[in-house]
């Protein structure tokens, strides 16, 4: 049997699927989350059935794109079952669509999740009457701890269609606040801790400021802490590449040794050194994240974002960028409007994802030495009003006579974040990381080795091999921007594969001590600085070309951020590297 | 008056809700149509109205909150509503 979880937003329908299926999906302390369905099995009583993790929804007959999701998975005639999964802490909302759920004339049962806070805000429901009420069976339960899931196989059998009377909202709600008000005991009020950080957290004034503190203060502490071990770990690759290459050499072939040595563990390990300062990054965020803070970033943004005839919504993808492009164009699903996604997906590729971070972070601390930390939030400023601006310059050459899309977002309860769904986030995304690590630099070294090992006229020096011919027909275009070595641009090239790439590229390609070589050859900071902002801006790579093809269903429109995205690239760096040369 | 004219802790009722007919219907799902009992929690940047309707908190832009035409009522809290 295929029964399904549905709900609206944030009621915890992941958390229960984690909890049956066994699997470790991400939660957090927002609406949206989940934007596709999620499949999964939970075997009870010898018995095994598919469950359906679909995203929120908050009515049938609905407008984003997520919910859309959400509806046809259930009228699609897969589902044999529902699940309505239902906050016990305000239940009016998904009460509300459990009635608008039973008149799909499937079979349908009440979970009633979160039980265990209940005594938290003095709260408690007589369940027996709740069903007889609602004409629908009701099973009070929590995800979290188990409690109650012990009697869902017995529930699951018996659960069949329910007759219930269908009316408009309004009359919906009215029945539900009348069988609320008979059922549900109330033995004290909670004064809101939530209400009253809102005050001051989205205060009209200090608002800004405290938003601006705390990401200056996670970039901060991510450039610096995450520095640390990084150096350790960047140390300890440069002093043993030549110890492995001495200790392999009296067994491996001579050019299978260098394919080793200088493709394929060069390119790998100059990667994996940036693994800290991803995981406090990704740390941060996850705090932010599930602390309940960063919706109440769109709320902030609301009015900014507005004058660019976007939502405050607008401002999450925006900050996701910061982390992973590939997670933020797919996030711009909660975005109502089509033609406002579209503008937000095109500006996304400008932001600092992390992956560009190491390409910034190498070159900062060769170039800039103690300087560093200084430069990366220039180049990240630089970075946030060059999306704005694209944003805003967007808007103006598209201006039509629309309103601006109107602000209606649920706000969830700030909570003490939860150090295990960090820890799961961080894990995911690292995880994530090392194996493109694994895949994509593994075989992109190998490719490379092979192209910069053999030329026209077989084995030869890098200087003659195929990639210098290909790089040097390219350099000439890239002279005004000061990066006019071959290797710089098949490095950027190889980009559209994967922003690491970019410093692994350069470290196969330079040899010796990889970045530091570049200083020897009399690079100027100057010039490493254009080569970030060219970095910065040029195109997006693979993994978020075919996310953009995917959600706007355009190849014309990823094709686009490619040629739009070298255009600014371009511009940018010969722009900075004339007026400052 | 519409929700805009409330000042925060202030409970009130609605009256009526105008808009776009996709967000009056949305609004409706969220718990925010006539007869629903909103508290006003507080004013944000830009004028976001942050309210408490139905056991949830919602964030309104300003447009949206003018477009919700209020009854006042009394400070004091009635017995079944959650505020």
């Amino acid at each position: 049997m295929t029964f399904a979880l549905a709900g609206v937003p944030n009621c915890g329908k992941t958390l229960l699927f984690n909890r049956l299926t066994g699997g470790s999906y991400r939660t957090a302390n927002r609406p949206g989350v989940t934007v596709e369905v999620r499949r999964g099995s939970y075997s009870a009583e010898g018995v095994r059935h598919t469950v359906l993790d679909l995203p929120g929804l908050y009515a049938l007959s609905t407008c984003s794109a997520e919910e859309k999701v959400a509806l046809d998975c259930l009228t699609g005639g897969e589902v044999d079952l529902i699940v309505a999964v239902v906050d016990a802490l305000s239940p009016e909302t998904g009460l509300r669509l459990c009635l608008e759920l039973a008149g799909l004339n499937l079979p349908i049962l009440i979970a009633f999740t979160r039980i265990d806070l209940l005594p938290n805000v003095g709260m408690t429901y007589d369940y027996p009457a709740l069903s007889e009420a609602l004409k629908i069976p009701v099973l009070p339960l929590c995800a979290k701890t188990g409690e109650g899931l012990e009697r869902l196989p017995e529930r699951l059998r018996s659960a069949k269609p329910c007759q219930v009377p269908q009316a408009d909202d309004r009359e919906n709600y009215r029945r539900i606040d009348e069988i609320l008000s008979r059922v549900r005991i109330r033995q004290k009020r909670d004064g809101s801790l939530t209400d009253r950080l809102d005050r001051v957290l989205l205060h009209p004034v200090w608002g800004y400021p405290i938003f601006f503190l705390l990401i200056a203060a996670l970039l901060l502490i991510t450039f610096t802490l995450g520095g640390v071990p990084g150096d350790a770990l960047t140390a300890l690759v440069e002093r043993s590449l030549p110890l492995i290459g001495n200790f392999l050499t009296p067994w491996v072939a001579k050019p299978l040794l260098s394919l080793l040595v200088d493709g394929i563990l060069t390119g790998m390990l100059s990667v994996f050194s940036i693994l800290p300062t991803l995981a406090i990054l990704y740390f941060c965020l996850g705090l932010l994240e599930d602390s309940g803070y960063l919706t109440r970033v769109a709320c902030l943004f609301d009015p900014i974002f507005g004058k660019m005839g976007l939502s405050g919504r607008a401002a999450l993808p925006i900050l996701l960028g910061l982390g992973c492009s590939v997670p933020a164009v797919l996030s711009t699903r909660t975005l109502e409007e089509g033609s406002d996604r579209r503008r937000v997906i095109r500006a996304i590729p400008f932001l600092p994802c992390s992956a560009r971070l190491p390409v910034f972070l190498l070159l900062a601390r060769t170039f800039f030495g103690k300087l560093y930390p200084l430069i990366l939030l220039i180049l990240y400023l630089v970075a946030l009003l060059w999306t704005f601006g694209f944003l805003f310059l967007s808007f103006l050459l598209h201006k039509d006579e629309r309103e601006p899309p109107a602000l209606l977002l649920e706000l969830p309860d700030y909570k003490i974040p939860s150090l295990t769904s960090i820890l799961w986030y961080v894990r995911d995304r690292l995880w994530e990381g090392i194996l493109r690590v694994g895949t994509v630099i593994f075989l992109s070294s190998i490719l490379l080795w092979l192209l910069s090992s053999y030329g026209p006229g077989g084995r030869t020096a890098a200087e003659a091999s195929f990639l210098a011919l290909a790089g040097r027909k390219i350099a000439p275009l890239l002279a005004p921007c000061g990066l006019s070595d071959w290797r710089i641009a098949v490095a950027i090239l190889s980009g559209l594969a994967g922003k690491e790439l970019v410093i692994s590229t350069l470290s196969v390609l330079l040899g010796g001590s990889g970045i530091g070589e570049l200083a020897a050859m009399g690079f100027s900071p100057l010039q490493a600085f254009c080569l970030m902002v060219f970095v910065l801006l040029c195109f997006p790579c693979g993994g978020t070309l075919s996310a953009i093809r995917w959600e706007t269903g355009s190849w014309t429109e990823a094709l686009r951020a490619v040629l739009v995205g070298i255009l600014c690239a371009w511009l940018a760096s010969a722009v900075i590297f004339a007026l400052f040369s | 008056m519409n929700l805009c004219q409330v000042s925060a802790g202030e409970i009130c009722r609605v009256r009526a809700v105008t808009g776009g007919e996709p967000l009056i219907g949305r609004m409706a799902a969220l718990g925010i149509c006539r007869g629903s009992i909103i508290r006003l929690v507080s004013v944000g940047p830009g004028g976001v109205r942050i309210v408490r309707v139905r056991g949830m908190r919602l964030a309104l832009g300003r447009q949206t909150a003018a477009g919700i035409s209020v009854v006042r009522l009394a400070k004091t809290a009635d017995g079944g509503v959650m505020t």
